[in-house]
């Protein structure tokens, strides 16, 4: 007789938020700012469908303190034109661990534009960055 | 809605009694298939009460067994705190989640 394993339980807070992406090259893509929440055809039900990812989703979190306005002009101007924050639907994540591994690629996600801002616009320009690890 | 929506806000009983603020969000994998992942996450329900550092750091309820002592303290801060199952939650806006029951009717969240 077999009996079904019973459901894995995570913690928001503890196990999600603020977890690393990964991509599926194994490169870094941001974190986990925030978590959508759809509520489903069964009255009570609430599904998480997507993760959120980006200073307009910290910023919201933080209340939308100055620091986190300030934090979304910042990526505005370093990456015009990407939508902040990125919405990452629920069913590109492939793995939760103590990161979280994503099935798609982080340029296809839209995430972590102001990290490779910064590696275009300034880390490249140092001598020798070319053989850095990421 | 978002996260963010519900979590550190402050939650009231059927009377109107402030129990504290959303800390922590329990999530089961028991929803409709989302492939590659599997399962999709269903919000189960909310701890209210005081142990966000604790609960931040993975004590209790994290994987973390030591030292005896912090984990002891952030339990016995655990212990004091609600589990609100989310079919108890009436409604939640502007920082306020409303809840059907007594603050006394609710348990500890589970392990």
């Amino acid at each position: 007789m077999s009996t079904t394993p019973p459901a894995r339980v995570l913690w928001a807070g503890l196990h999600l938020l603020d977890r690393q992406l990964v991509d599926r090259e194994g490169r870094m893509a941001g974190v986990v700012d925030d978590l959508e929440l759809t509520p489903s055809e069964d009255p009570g039900r609430l599904y998480v469908t997507a993760l959120i990812s980006g200073p307009g989703g910290l910023s919201r979190r933080l209340g939308r303190t100055g620091f986190g306005d300030w934090m979304r002009r910042v990526h505005a101007f370093v990456s015009p034109g990407d939508d902040d924050p990125a919405r990452i639907p629920f069913n590109v994540v492939s793995d939760i661990g103590d990161h979280i591994t994503l099935g798609a690629d982080r340029e296809s996600t839209g995430t972590a534009s102001a990290e490779r801002w910064a590696r275009d616009h300034i880390v490249a320009h140092i001598p020798g960055s070319g053989h850095a690890p990421e | 809605m978002l996260l963010s929506d519900v979590l550190h806000s402050r939650v009231f009983d059927v009377d109107g009694v402030d129990l504290g603020s959303v800390d922590d969000v329990r999530l089961v994998q028991d929803g409709p298939l989302l492939l590659p992942f599997g399962a999709a996450l269903r919000v189960d329900g909310l701890v209210v009460g005081h142990a966000a550092v604790g609960t931040r750091l993975g004590y209790h309820r994290g994987d973390v067994t030591g030292p005896w002592l912090l984990k002891t303290i952030f339990s016995a801060l655990e212990r004091r705190a609600h589990y609100v199952p989310w079919d108890q939650v009436e409604s939640y806006e502007e920082g306020e989640v409303r809840i059907r029951s007594r603050g006394s009717e609710l348990g500890p969240p589970p392990a």
